[in-house]
Formats: C-alpha cells, structure tokens, sequence
C-alpha cells in the first residue's frame, strides 16, 4: 500500500508560465522514457523477482518514481496556469487544449497517448534488470534534451535533480544486477535465468 | 494550532528541512536495498529518521497535517484539504 504526503519530493515553483514548454515537458509524465512507465515498469516486475533486495529495490525506485510523476505534473500544471486564448494559440499549445483544456493527461512530447507498450515486463530477473538499466539511460537523455531547450532557471532546477535521480537509480540497478549474477548457478556464464529449465 | 503567529517564511523554510532529511532517506533506502549488510549505513539511516520525526512533529503541531494519517485531528475541521496542495503555485 501506500501514504501519501503532502509535498513534492523537490519544489516546484516557477514564476513565469509557457505552454510551449509545458508541451514538451508532459513527454516525462507520459512520453515513452517517462516517469510514468518508470513507476509502471518497476512496480510490476517485482512480483517475479526471486531475491529480496531485487523485490525491495524496485518497490523502492519505483515508488520514487511516482514522486517524479507528480514533479513533472506539478511543472506542466503551473507552466500552463492563467493562458490567455492568444497565448494558447500563439504558443502551440492549442492542439493539446482543444482535447484536454489545461488538464495534465499522460502523452508524449510528439503526440502519443501513454501505453504499456513503453515498458517491459518478462518475468525474467535479467531481462528485466536490463531493461531498466537501459530505461534509466533513457531516461536521462531525455532530460539532457530537456535541458538543451529549455532556459528557465525555475525549470532546469527540478529537471537537474531528476536528471541526477535517473543516474543514482541505474547504479543501484548495476548493483542489483550484480547481486543477481551472485546469487544465480556461477557455472551459468552465460546469464539465462536457470530457473524454468531444472526438470 | 497558532498558524497566525507563523511568519510566512516559516512553513517554507521548515518543508526544504525536512526535503533535505527526507532525501537523505530516500538515498539511504535505495542503497541499503542492494547493501542491506552495511551497520554504517543502517546507523546513519536511524538517525536521519530520528531527526526526521522530530522535523514533522514539529511542523504538523505548527502547521496542520503532513500525512493524511496524522494524529492533528483536533478541532472543527478537516484540514488535510486546505490549499495549498503540493502542485499549487502558492505551494509552500
């Protein structure tokens, strides 16, 4: 289960509005290497995990995660608060408000609506921990893209501590992945899950 | 509660205290999931917690609830639902 608290993990407070911007950003709500899929994709690969610090890291990562979701919301929701119709339609932003007005709805930066199709799950510890590694990297260049575009202060900020959250997670990937690699038959070099083929 | 005799500032500074505590923990968690044998780091985390409850003690006695399931029931009303919430503009 979880509680809620009534914060942000790392504050959001940005002065001036853009909906230009806030139509990139939503990319990290529910675009493709998004925090959405992230929680998603951690949170539903612990149930086959065999080993209990891999049931623990992903519970862990994956509830963090949740937080960014929230983060990135926060950002979009302020970056799109008191549009003037001029501004919506001078910004680009019309596209987005014509289906969601200034609600925040999971979509990539480039049109498409979130799907499970983003993350992966195969029931399989090594598969699975190489798909998150691989997610965090991706992760993180999208927010390097991020930041090439965008000037802010008030926006790069937030988007630096998650930027630097994605780095932390895939070292402790790395180390879970170790773990992993420990703990399955030493003479399996060649890293399958061994477990489905004892007969 | 005597929000009134809180200088604006206040709740703000008190919430980055504990952001700071809390991230603290956060590290301390994702690393103790793949070192769960490390006593340093398993004694540096009882103190951040430490330190933690004490921050939130504080800043729900001043400032209303923190979690839903907080003990600050008192009163005539609700206040878990009182603006602003996380995502406002006017957050804290």
């Amino acid at each position: 289960m979880w509680q809620y608290e009534k914060k942000l993990q790392y504050p959001i407070k940005i002065k001036n509005p853009n909906p230009k911007l806030a139509k990139i950003i939503i990319s990290q709500y529910g675009g493709p290497d998004g925090e959405l899929g992230a929680s998603m994709r951690y949170l539903s690969q612990r149930y086959s995990m065999p080993y209990p610090e891999l049931k623990g890291i992903l519970t862990d990562i994956g509830t963090e995660e949740l937080a960014h979701f929230e983060m990135i919301a926060a950002m979009v929701h302020q970056l799109t608060r008191e549009m003037s119709y001029d501004e919506i339609v001078k910004s680009g932003f019309d596209t987005y408000f014509v289906d969601h007005t200034a609600g925040v709805w999971p979509m990539a930066a480039s049109g498409q609506a979130w799907t499970s199709n983003y993350i992966g799950v195969k029931g399989d510890l090594l598969a699975d921990l190489h798909e998150d590694m691989g997610a965090e990297q991706k992760a993180r260049v999208t927010y390097d893209n991020l930041l090439r575009l965008i000037d802010d202060p008030d926006i790069r900020d937030p988007l630096k501590f998650l930027r630097q959250r994605e780095i932390v997670h895939y070292q402790r990937f790395g180390e879970a992945m170790g773990l992993a690699a420990e703990k399955l038959n030493s003479k399996n070099f060649y890293a399958f899950n061994p477990s489905f083929d004892r007969k | 509660m005597n929000a009134m005799n809180n200088r604006p500032n206040d709740k703000s500074r008190m919430l980055r205290r504990i952001d700071a505590v809390d991230f603290a923990i956060c590290e301390m968690t994702l690393y103790l999931d793949t070192h769960p044998g490390d006593t340093r780091a398993l004694k540096t985390l009882e103190q951040y917690r430490t330190r933690r409850s004490e921050l939130i003690g504080e800043y729900e006695m001043r400032f209303g609830p923190y979690v839903v399931t907080s003990n600050d029931v008192t009163g005539n009303r609700w206040t878990w639902v009182d603006n602003p919430w996380p995502w406002d503009y006017q957050a804290d």
